[in-house]
């Protein structure tokens, strides 16, 4: 008979891996407690996250978009310590990874970063005397978690008012499990001319797969977000799904740019929502070129008179990967106005499908909205669908809607070719031709390195 | 010298050019007249190599050469790159690619062992734009795009100025430009062929460009053939008693 | 439900005019599969809705042989409470190379009337033109604006506009149906 000493269960198994506090792969309702005691959060948020969780439990999965059979919600861990994701060393970083750093540009602290590897990066100076400026005005830019305990009155009374937890399944899981994002409130009237970024303020460890970010325009403020970056992301982590909520008040204005390059091991499913009320200005710039599955409809809900609503998406779908995305524009007052537009670009079996919802309400007189959507299909092996619904009930409106569907034309290939540029460098000038009016809303560092980054993937110079 | 012998040009299975003959040397400017179906267009898609103009290849005797390499299954960027250069009827329009970047990246594909800055390249293209008569705000507009017809086919003179080919063929760079816009183009090239040495074949729609450009040799094209050759006499015959007459 | 199945053969030309006004369906699907190479279709939709009628009517388009062309044009009308519902698909599936679809529809909607379109594109091949365009609304503006400019009433301005609204597409049918069809439009408005 085997003797099975308690003492060697201990010390024989154990003392091969450093102790770790996290949560164990799956989601219960004692992980979501858990996660709570861990942040030392208030009651009420633990109630908003338990919750939330049964509401996860009770939703379906939805029935169109990408694929997601294949997932296995069990497989995961919803919450991982800060301190175990530095246990990358440089070395254990893919090739593809450390090549597109270099061919981008991207220096060497930032690198170390993005791949998890560095501790923290000088962003932390950065982020300080940002914040001085930032206090100075009144403005609060901290992540969230810090926000639920320095200005729980404020989080109370917009958290999940833009993006409830029924709203779908995914809001549900992030609702219920949320770490990290951004908490922003511009007070009235000021405006905040330089870019915020996301990562100024976080490092590494915090770069989470279920952020939660609230943005609080008071009337006449202007801000403008930026989140992610053109450099891969390499993550283990297969699943993302964050919660955007922003409030633009009467006469502000906010833009919210994100670049998003997760490693295509990702599923990236995203909820957007902005609420513009009265002559608000609310804009979306989105740009997706990596992760497996995305599933993001970054939507404005124009809810004030003269309420604007402006949606830039931008997708590239590589081998292996589908970029379900699109906007959404609801017209809930007079006088409202939305511009949708979407450039996709398919290649090497990649899938790009637009979904798009333009909703008029009854009432909503005098409104306008054009939707334009172009795709490009590199290559006979690549998929490309639009699937933009239209929903009006209110007889006084201007509504528009245009698609296109190509390959790059041969004529404009051939008009390359005959000033003495090669076929595979039109192919790029024409493709970065194609993104511009895109692109130059973008930040001007995020212009160049995207249009790099095109470069790179359409010489398949990437992996 | 741009050499091209019994050339045979079909669209598809439709043959449009048979047996055309062209001898073009530096300094030289040749002009085609012809009416509308004659296939003037086909004669410039064809030598540039236009996807759909395919030169019949089996023929005897056939010779497709620039500067004496030879031409034939040359890709289009390599023909521009031995100095070949087509103005369009139609040029195409290319969003989000700026005149400048697009005739910088070709400058440096055509000419890869000269360096030039940025700033200097910029005053050569304003520089060009002005002699056609066009504001220096297209070099950053988007390619053709939202040009009138006429801006268009200045905006390709332009390009010639600034690329430096040696055979350049203007496909009926006449139709759509008024007659001011004519006089300054015609001008141009003329200036640019005494400067450059540059060939010239100038396909036209109407003759009264050839008033302007003078040309030295004269080819009249009906039903896919040249028919004659001639001088500027050919050109008053015809204006007189039109194509009928040869 | 009425269901419309269409097929159309190597180098066949066909052009199926739908002409609804007020009718009785209030469902109608129309599938239509181009097999064969060079087959062309032309689908025509004249929709004219008033009161609480209503209609679904979706269209489903499928290329799947190479050099196939599509055009499926629909213009409605629609006042009262009447309702218009489209799903309009367009399917270019791989090996259908050069293949040509394009989806549009124009619908003017007066009082409480309503409008849903869905114009779907799904793209499996990438040697092919596909596109499509929609509105929905108000007349435009600067037409209506125009005529008023010479005299006419906001009322007889709109008239005018939607008399000739459907004129475009009327022209695309046989002419033989477009009298008949002209009639019929100019005694519902």
């Amino acid at each position: 008979m085997q003797q099975f000493s308690l003492s060697n269960y201990e010390f024989g198994f154990h003392d091969k891996i450093k102790p770790v506090f996290s949560t164990k792969k799956g989601l219960s309702e004692n992980v979501v407690n858990e996660i709570s005691a861990m942040k030392k959060e208030p009651e009420w948020m633990r109630q908003i996250r338990i919750r939330a969780l049964s509401l996860f439990y009770a939703k379906k999965l939805p029935m169109w978009g990408g694929d997601l059979t294949k997932f296995n919600f069990d497989d995961i861990f919803y919450y991982v310590k800060p301190m175990d994701k530095q246990g990358r060393t440089w070395d254990e970083v893919p090739a593809e990874i450390k090549n597109t750093f270099d061919k981008i540009g991207i220096p060497e602290a930032e690198k170390k970063f993005l791949s998890g590897v560095g501790a923290q990066y000088d962003s932390e100076v950065v982020y300080h005397s940002i914040s001085k400026m930032l206090e100075k005005k009144g403005v609060i830019f901290v992540d969230t978690d810090t926000a639920v305990q320095k200005y729980p009155e404020l989080v109370k009374k917009y958290f999940s008012t833009i993006i409830p937890a029924a709203d779908n399944k995914f809001a549900a899981l992030n609702t219920a499990v949320w770490s990290g994002g951004s908490f922003i409130y511009v007070p009235k009237g000021v405006r905040v001319e330089l870019p915020l970024q996301a990562y100024f303020r976080i490092n590494a460890k915090n770069m989470g797969q279920f952020e939660r970010t609230l943005i609080i325009a008071d009337e006449g403020s202007y801000v403008h977000y930026v989140e992610g970056c053109t450099a891969p992301i390499y993550t283990t982590d297969s699943l993302h799904s964050a919660v955007v909520e922003i409030l633009v008040k009467k006469g502000a204005r906010v833009r919210y740019t994100t670049i998003q390059n997760w490693s295509k091991n990702v599923y990236n499913l995203v909820t957007k929502r902005m609420f513009v009320e009265e002559e608000g200005f609310g804009e979306w710039i989105d740009a997706n070129l990596g992760s497996q599955l995305t599933m993001k409809y970054p939507s404005v809900y124009l809810k004030g008179r003269k309420a604007r609503g402006e949606i830039l998406s931008l997708a590239f779908a590589g081998a292996g990967q589908h970029q379900d995305a699109g906007g959404k524009a609801i017209h809930l007052a007079p006088e409202t106005s939305s511009v949708i537009t979407s450039k996709s670009i398919s290649k090497d079996g990649g899938r790009t499908s637009y979904r798009g919802l333009l909703k008029v309400v009854k009432g909503a007189k005098n409104s306008k909205s054009t939707v334009r959507c172009d795709a490009l299909i590199l290559d006979p092996k690549s998929r490309s669908d639009t699937y933009p619904t239209m929903d009006i009930s209110e007889e006084r409106v201007t509504i528009g809607h245009e698609a296109s569907v190509s390959k790059i034309g041969e004529d404009q290939l051939f008009y390359f070719q005959s000033r003495g540029i090669s076929q595979a460098q039109a192919e790029v000038m024409i493709v970065n031709g194609f993104v511009e009016p895109i692109v130059r809303e973008l930040p001007m560092e995020y212009a160049v390195e995207l249009n790099r980054l095109i470069q790179l993937e359409m010489t398949g110079a990437v992996g | 010298m741009l050499q091209i012998k019994n050339f045979y040009i079909s669209i598809g299975k439709k043959e449009i050019l048979r047996g055309i003959n062209l001898q073009i040397k530096k300094g030289e400017i040749h002009a085609i007249m012809g009416p509308n179906g004659a296939g003037k267009t086909t004669l410039a898609m064809g030598i540039m190599g236009s996807p759909g103009y395919n030169i019949k290849s089996q023929i005897s005797n056939l010779k497709y050469q620039i500067d004496g390499e030879d031409m034939f299954n040359k890709l289009p960027e390599e023909k521009a790159r031995k100095g070949l250069f087509v103005s369009f009827q139609q040029p195409v329009e290319i969003t989000g690619v700026s005149v400048l970047s697009f005739l910088r990246t070709a400058y440096k594909a055509l000419h890869p062992n000269e360096k030039i800055a940025l700033s200097v390249f910029k005053e050569e293209v304003k520089k060009a734009l002005k002699a056609v008569a066009l504001s220096e705000d297209f070099m950053l507009r988007s390619l053709n795009e939202g040009f009138s017809g006429g801006e268009k086919k200045r905006a390709e003179i332009a390009q010639l100025l600034v690329l430096h080919p040696k055979f350049v063929i203007l496909d009926e760079i006449d139709s759509g430009l008024d007659v001011d816009s004519l006089k300054i183009v015609a001008a141009v090239i003329r200036d640019a062929v005494k400067k450059y040495k540059i060939g010239i074949l100038v396909i036209t729609h109407y003759q009264r460009i050839l008033h302007y450009l003078r040309p030295d040799y004269v080819h009249v094209l009906i039903d896919g053939k040249i028919k004659k050759s001639g001088g500027m006499s050919l050109v008053r015959v015809i204006e007189k008693d039109g194509y009928a007459a040869i | 439900m009425k269901n419309i199945k269409i097929v159309v053969k190597k180098n066949e030309e066909k052009v199926v005019p739908f002409v609804w006004i007020n009718g009785s369906e209030n469902e109608v699907s129309v599938d239509a599969r181009l097999v064969g190479e060079g087959a062309s279709l032309k689908i025509v939709g004249i929709f004219l809705g008033t009161d609480s009628s209503s209609i679904i009517f979706n269209t489903s388009v499928v290329h799947e042989a190479p050099n196939t062309k599509s055009l499926t044009t629909l213009r409605g009308v629609f006042r009262n409470r009447a309702i218009f519902n489209n799903d309009g698909m367009v399917r270019i599936n791989k090996g259908a190379k050069g293949a040509d679809g394009f989806f549009a529809s124009k619908i003017l909607l007066f009082d409480d009337a309503k409008g849903r379109s869905v114009p779907s594109l799904e793209i499996d091949e990438n040697e092919l033109k596909a596109g499509h365009a929609s509105t929905v609304g108000r007349p435009d503006e600067n037409q209506l604006f125009y005529l008023r400019s010479r005299g006419l009433s906001e009322k007889e301005a709109e008239q005018l506009i939607v008399t000739g609204f459907f004129e475009p597409i009327v022209r695309l049918l046989a002419p033989s149906e477009q009298k008949d069809i002209r009639k019929r439009i100019e005694g519902n408005l």
